[in-house]
């Protein structure tokens, strides 16, 4: 399981995040900003990604299990579920709508005021990340994991239909 | 027999209300200095639940009921695969713009606590006014959302939840929870904001549209597959590329649009007016420009 998706919400949370209370609008130069001006910053958003994925894999291993909430998100290894036809479920659909934003704003929450993370040395690395993407991983984990029928108690936090 | 009624609705309430609590404060470590595990946040996941519950009960109970695009999300206790335009259009923007509205509300005042100094309980959260504030705001917002399939805006998902963001970045850690004459808040309370958000959305539609045609080939093509032709109706995401573009791309323009409001409260022209849409222009281009960055060079659509 690679969570293509989780991936994904995670590099918009981050990017949303560093971004917040101070994005410009104008570049040094006194234009308007293009895609290649945050290239430095998706750049970021996409190591703190794939960490914060095999922060998630590790935090429902340490679990016990990851809920099919979560696993159904995808038909294969790396290859999204579709939410609509075919064998979507309810439940599917709920995770589809419930998942990635979740993962989305706590990512978000955990930049706020951080527009440019970097180790000690002004280097961006996985290994930076890991405590970052586990503090997030933890409280989804908390969410996520709890809805499975076979873990109660602790009670239910997300709802899955 | 679950009593939550609008399910990813309140999911992403609970979760966007632990992220706003724990927005620029987040702990890396527990007090022993080891990496924290899931059950730390026990008490912030527990009483955001609670929060979520409040919210969920007062959209029950709205009066009037809530659009279409929010009752059709649920039908018999379960929620509705999006097998239409519209329900796949609400099904991406709705639950985004819940979270990031809670998370705003929450910003600044960390884990509500009482005199006592502990967390609410649900009648304390019921007292509390924030889920009032954040219903009237969502139904505010979701009373006057663009239509899927219309000619207004083209990108329907991503011009509701940039409307939707717009909104919780004005509120972003400073929301009063009662109206100017002490009243709590409702939805009439927000005209303003909707008004000049949906000013702000529809400048965002036309800059992707504008991007669409200026770029061509380079521009995103799962971003372009989440409309069709002929009428620009949201296709249902009956694919793995569609369900992931769909529920990408959607929190991914939600949150940058809540970030460039944040702190800039409901912007106002020269003479005190709000922004029309119009005045909007840089503000759009910059979230254009990165989220174009992010989705050509950013996810992985698999």
């Amino acid at each position: 399981m690679t969570f293509p998706i989780l991936n994904n919400a995670a590099v918009c949370g981050c990017l949303g995040g560093m971004a917040s209370g101070r994005q410009p609008i104008i570049d040094n130069a006194n234009e308007l900003m293009q895609p290649a001006d945050f290239a430095p910053q998706v750049t970021t958003a996409v190591t703190y990604a794939g960490e914060e994925v095999i922060a998630i894999a590790e935090t429902f291993l340490a679990l016990g299990s990851t809920p099919a909430y979560l696993s159904d998100l995808e038909s294969a290894p790396g290859v999204t579920q579709v939410a609509s036809g075919g064998p979507a479920t309810n439940v599917i659909a709920n995770g589809f709508q419930s998942i990635p934003a979740a993962l989305m704003i706590l990512g978000m929450a955990s930049f706020d005021n951080q527009p440019n993370p970097s180790d000690a040395n002004g280097q961006i690395t996985a290994a930076f990340f890991a405590a970052q993407a586990n503090a997030v991983s933890s409280i989804f984990g908390n969410m996520v994991f709890n809805n499975t029928p076979d873990n109660a108690p602790p009670p239910t936090l997300f709802c899955t239909d | 027999m679950s009593t939550i009624t609008y399910f990813s609705l309140y999911n992403c309430a609970l979760a966007g209300a632990a992220a706003g609590m724990l927005s620029q404060r987040q702990a890396l470590y527990e007090n022993g200095g080891s990496a924290v595990e899931p059950a730390d946040s026990n008490v912030l996941c527990a009483t955001s639940a609670l929060y979520a519950k409040e919210v969920d009960a007062l959209l029950v109970s709205a009066s009037p009921a809530p659009p279409a695009s929010v009752l059709d999300m649920v039908f018999d206790g379960s929620t509705v695969i999006p097998t239409t335009a519209a329900l796949a259009s609400a099904s991406a923007y709705l639950p985004v713009v819940m979270a990031l509205m809670s998370k705003s509300i929450f910003e600044n005042r960390g884990i509500p606590t009482d005199a006592e100094g502990e967390v609410y309980d649900q009648a304390e959260w019921t007292a509390s006014l924030i889920p009032n504030a954040i219903v009237s705001y969502f139904l505010a917002f979701s009373n006057n959302t663009y239509a899927d399939g219309g000619d207004v805006v083209k990108f329907v998902p991503l011009a509701n939840v940039a409307m939707g963001a717009a909104m919780a970045g004005m509120i972003s850690g400073r929301q009063d929870l009662y109206d100017g004459n002490g009243n709590p808040l409702a939805q009439t309370s927000f005209a303003t904001q909707v008004a000049t958000a949906a000013a702000f959305a529809a400048e965002i539609d036309a800059q992707l549209v504008a991007q669409q045609i200026a770029l061509g080939g380079g521009f995103p093509t799962h971003v372009a597959d989440m409309v069709g032709a002929p009428d620009w109706s949201t296709v249902p995401p009956t694919t793995n590329f569609l369900t992931n573009a769909l529920y990408t791309y959607t929190p991914a323009m939600g949150c940058l649009c809540k970030a460039i409001f944040d702190g800039r409260g409901i912007p106002k022209d020269a003479n005190g007016v709000a922004y029309v849409q119009a005045d909007y222009a840089d503000m759009a281009n910059t979230v254009v420009a990165q989220f174009l960055q992010y989705a050509i060079n950013g996810v992985v659509v698999t």
